[in-house]
């Protein structure tokens, strides 16, 4: 309660600060614009633009275009560069708070051959790591049912999908724990162990997404093992102007309605200091698939956001506060109750029930609440930066079951149970079956800073305490306390055609967990003690002018999570029992990857092969020798094992820009698991993908700036690596699908309103992902229609 | 941009602030939710004294296996009346059940398989909309030889999808007695 009151008061002081009269320096200006090669006037996608001298900056995205926001100097001088062209410094005429620009570079003599290395410091992984990054323009056209939906882009990531309203992205296979996912610099601490608990993450809040697609272990501990995917706010000046923006969505397919709307301001009190409000409202109905509706799979989510950055000295705080708030249905035909259940549904194909389109959210539900409140300093110590990022999260779930209360009253006199029945029924269904909450306190202090002009070193230390408390009648995580220590070294080394990096890392972990024993309702004590050391190497070699070449080796491990160690519970769904193992030890994993990169102009290309093994990959398998016998059936018994697995994959990308305006893209996604030890290929991994697509762009068309149009095409292939018998049903056949993008900006009483119309699945296939969850009982949505406006204030 | 601030900053307030916090440490959620543990199949004939089979799963789904699980003894062309009763016995004292289940028989249906032609079942009562019920039961023996019982009981969340023969998406019971006809 404390967190939402503060909220609440920040909103109110804010806008009273609103109220004030503006008395801050000069206002901001959004510098936007496009960068193309002087000869063929190409886009030059990747080009760095940043504010000359030494200031923030941007990276042009396929198109070219690029845009920087709340500009303070003036004159605006941009230092602009790409590899293989001549840097230029150009100077911005004009006035006003908004002025477009085209940048033209020349190419560079063949025979000068000095490379401006410009490493960008705010990576999210090391300096030798393949790392895509989803910029603010990109976030705004995707933004999707969820969160997870922005970076279907991106090569590497596919969704693990529970129903239309629960996504959790996935990197090369792995998900959940064996990735880190960064909000606003802190480590989002949720229930990551499930399948259908999504990052709780609201969807407009990311001003860029960066992702990692390979281990960063020696950055972010433990369990980055598999990746790291950072979400980052828009970023927030001490004197920016006065500005806000209103998004809506409209989703045709689930007849959802979405509206966000912030606002910031800085200067206020004429100090360096600088607020931003933001929240945003999501209300879904039913999803339709192309033949029936998805009943039950409707949400509504409520989010907000304080964001302050105040100067002092030369000492930068940044705090934010946010609530990620939602209720979500699961989808009614996936209420099953034992294996027989699940496979006459099977056999039926489809739900056996149907009903009418509705906004209600029934059960089987969940309602999730996440706050996260973060501090973050930043000051020069000695030759370099030191940060401090201070986070405090709470996460709160509730699963409420669909299964039937069958409820006796208690008393004697017939009249008392009855009332007492009736009570208890009305308590037990309002009570969830799973009731978790999660508080985690982290502390991560990083110093980066120069040992020599060419020698850069970042160094840090990680805490962390977190406690869990579980209520209700289902026993898949316990009650337990854990406490994580951490201390790294990465050092990064730049020669004229090479960058080496190097760094070591070492983690303690403590987990303290009280297990309630079914049958005696008595609790033991487990105590579990984990530590090991990380590494990497790495080189980025710019081979030739255009070529460049990243490889990375690095070792990582994760300790075993609560619920692989003591999970004994059913799960409502796919009715399966999954019994954890106490005695689980860590998950010890090598991995190496290369990438070739091929950047020239109008070419943009990509080629990533990486390959990760695994020493105690910790996975549920079927015990078929031993399933649970209950009074409803037996059921299947999943026990989580320890085995040899290996991770290989394959993402290749490449957009051409074959004129000014016109640029096809595509890229192909190849994942291979395998378990070594018992030679079957791992479960559930994400089958072949290729899309391709072309975007349409122009500068200016009649009265829209930045108009596009984008045909893509995605083709996902039949998962058949898979081991016969394992699984309910046998992996639905591959599909095709087509989407369709439109945009632009139009200028509106005087207010310039992006609008995107998005088509996707155009032609309504009906199809099932391997990946969806509720491929055994129903078809995934069908076409969707998804309008989006944005409108500065 | 102002005005929609305030407003925005009032609607924050409201919902925010409006979001729930209490947290009382009530562990004792679990036994509102009654779960059946045990069923009880009485069988009567003429010339015969009744006689009751259990199977018992004491712990509940999970945890141990089932406790007991008897052998249901018949003699052979005989015709017995049966009855079911059902219980929690994972509270002290122990609840039955089975006068839930006939209450909301509408929405529940046993099923009864034997295997190996021992015997045949015919339903014995019927819910409110005359549809077969199961609670009680008709069981003819044939020639002595051994078999299965397995009886199995439906919830159906809508009423209106019980018709007497077809299955539900939701087992409340799946269990298997053997069986000898002597």
């Amino acid at each position: 309660m404390p967190i939402h009151v503060g909220v609440a008061l920040l909103v109110c002081l804010v806008s009273v600060f609103h109220g004030a009269k503006a008395n801050g320096p000069l206002p901001d200006v959004h510098v936007h614009g496009v960068v193309r090669d002087s000869a063929d006037r190409r886009p030059l996608a990747g080009a760095t633009i940043r504010i000359h001298p030494g200031g923030k900056g941007a990276i042009a995205d396929r198109d070219g275009v690029f845009h920087l926001h709340d500009v303070e100097e003036e004159p605006i001088r941009l230092a602009v560069s790409y590899v293989g062209y001549e840097t230029r410094i150009v100077t911005i005429a004009g006035r006003g708070p908004d002025r477009r620009v085209e940048i033209v570079l020349a190419r560079a003599d063949r025979e000068a051959k000095t490379v401006v290395v410009q490493a960008d410091r705010e990576s999210a992984g090391s300096p030798t790591q393949q790392v895509a990054t989803v910029t603010q323009a990109e976030v705004d056209e995707h933004r999707g049912q969820t969160f997870a939906d922005a970076l279907r882009g991106v090569a590497g990531v596919t969704v693990l999908q529970t129903g239309p309203s629960i996504a959790k992205p996935m990197i090369h296979g792995m998900t959940g724990v064996r990735l880190v996912t960064l909000n606003a610099g802190v480590v989002q601490e949720g229930q990551q162990w499930g399948a259908e608990h999504a990052p709780e993450i609201d969807p407009f809040t990311p001003g860029r997404i960066q992702v990692v697609t390979g281990p960063a272990s020696v950055l972010y501990g433990p369990n980055a093992i598999g990746g790291v995917i950072s979400v980052e706010p828009r970023p927030l000046q001490p004197f920016a102007a006065g500005s806000g923006e209103l998004s809506l969505n409209g989703f045709l397919n689930n007849r959802q309605g979405a509206v966000a709307l912030w606002g910031e301001k800085g200067g206020l009190f004429g100090l360096p200091l600088a607020m931003r409000v933001q929240g945003s409202l999501r209300q879904a109905g039913d999803a339709a698939t192309p033949d029936y509706i998805l009943n039950n799979t409707g949400f509504q989510e409520r989010n907000g956001a304080v964001d302050a950055v105040a100067l002092i000295g030369d000492v930068r705080l940044a705090a934010r506060a946010s609530v990620f708030s939602t209720t979500l249905g699961i989808f009614s035909g996936a209420h099953i109750g034992t294996a027989d259940d699940l496979r006459r549904a099977i056999e039926r194909g489809r739900p056996r029930r149907t009903e009418d389109f509705s906004y209600d959210i029934a059960r089987p539900r969940q309602e999730i609440q996440h706050t996260l409140t973060s501090l973050q300093i930043d000051g020069v110590v000695g030759d370099g930066i030191l940060r401090a990022t201070i986070g405090w999260q709470r996460n709160e779930r509730a699963e409420f079951d669909a299964h039937n209360a069958r409820i006796v009253g208690r008393g004697t006199d017939p009249v008392e149970r009855a009332r007492d029945s009736i009570a208890r029924l009305e308590r037990s269904l309002s009570t969830p079956a799973m009731e978790l909450l999660l508080n985690t306190t982290s502390l991560d202090v990083r110093w980066e800073g120069d040992a020599a002009s060419s020698l850069r070193f970042t160094m840090g230390l990680s805490g962390m305490h977190q406690a869990n408390d579980r209520r209700g009648a289902v026993f898949i995580v316990p009650d337990y306390s854990a406490y994580g220590a951490g201390g790294y070294v990465m050092a990064t080394h730049d020669l004229p055609s090479v960058t080496l990096s190097a760094g070591v890392r070492y983690d303690h972990r403590w987990l303290d967990a009280s297990i309630t024993r079914r049958n005696t309702r008595t609790v033991s004590e487990q105590e579990r003690l984990f530590g090991n050391v990380s590494a990497s190497i790495g080189a980025l070699w710019r081979m030739a002018e255009s070529w460049t070449l990243r490889t990375n080796v690095g070792t990582g491990w994760r300790p075993p999570q609560v619920n692989e160690l003591y999970a004994a519970d059913v799960h409502h769904g796919t009715a399966l029992f999954e019994i954890g193992d106490s005695t689980l030890g860590r998950e010890q994993s090598v991995g190496a990857d290369a990438t070739l990169g091929f950047q020239t102009t109008g070419v943009d290309a990509s080629v990533t092969a990486s390959l990760q093994t695994f020493d105690g990959f910790i996975q549920s398998l079927p015990d078929v020798a031993n399933p649970t016998v209950t009074i409803r059936g037996t059921f299947p018994t999943f026990r989580y094992r320890q085995t040899n697995a290996r991770i290989a994959a394959l993402d290749a990308r490449i957009t051409v820009a074959a004129s000014p305006w016109l640029s096809p893209y595509a890229s192909l996604n190849i994942v291979r698991g395998t378990d070594v030890s018992l030679r079957q290929p791992l479960f559930l991994m994400p089958a072949d993908r290729a899309r391709v697509g072309a975007h349409i762009h122009f500068h200016d068309a009649w009265q829209i700036h930045d108009a596009f149009l984008d045909v893509s095409f995605l083709t996902v292939a039949r998962q058949q690596r898979v081991v016969a018998g394992q699984d309910y049903a046998e992996p639905p056949p591959g599909y095709t699908t087509m989407d369709v993008r439109v945009g632009g900006t139009i200028h509106v009483a005087s207010l310039d309103v992006r609008l995107t119309l998005d088509v996707q699945n155009m032609f309504d296939a009906r199809f099932r992902d391997y990946l969806s969850r509720f491929r055994y009982f129903a078809d995934d949505p069908g076409r969707n229609v998804i309008l989006r406006a944005t409108v500065p204030i | 941009m102002k005005r929609i601030l305030a407003t925005f900053a009032i609607a924050s307030a409201l919902t925010l602030a409006g979001c729930s916090d209490d947290h009382d440490h009530d562990h004792d959620h679990d036994h509102d939710h009654d779960v059946i543990n045990r069923l009880v199949l009485t069988v009567a004939a003429e010339g015969e004294t009744e006689r009751s089979f259990v199977w018992e799963d004491a712990d509940g789904d999970g945890g141990n296996n089932p406790n007991r699980i008897d052998t249901v003894k018949l003699s052979a062309n005989k015709i017995y009346t049966g009855t079911v009763t059902v219980f929690n016995t994972l509270e002290t004292p122990s609840k039955d059940l089975t006068g839930t289940i006939r209450t909301d028989g509408k929405e529940h249906q046993f099923f009864y398989t034997v295997t190996n032609g021992i015997a045949s079942i015919e339903y014995a009562d019927q819910d409110e909309r005359g549809r077969p019920l199961g609670l009680a039961i008709r069981l003819t023996t044939t020639t002595a030889a051994n078999g299965t019982l397995q009886v199995e009981l439906q919830h159906f969340d809508n009423e209106n999808d019980k018709t007497g023969t077809n299955r539900s998406d939701e087992t409340d019971i799946n269990l298997t007695f053997p069986v000898v006809v002597q």
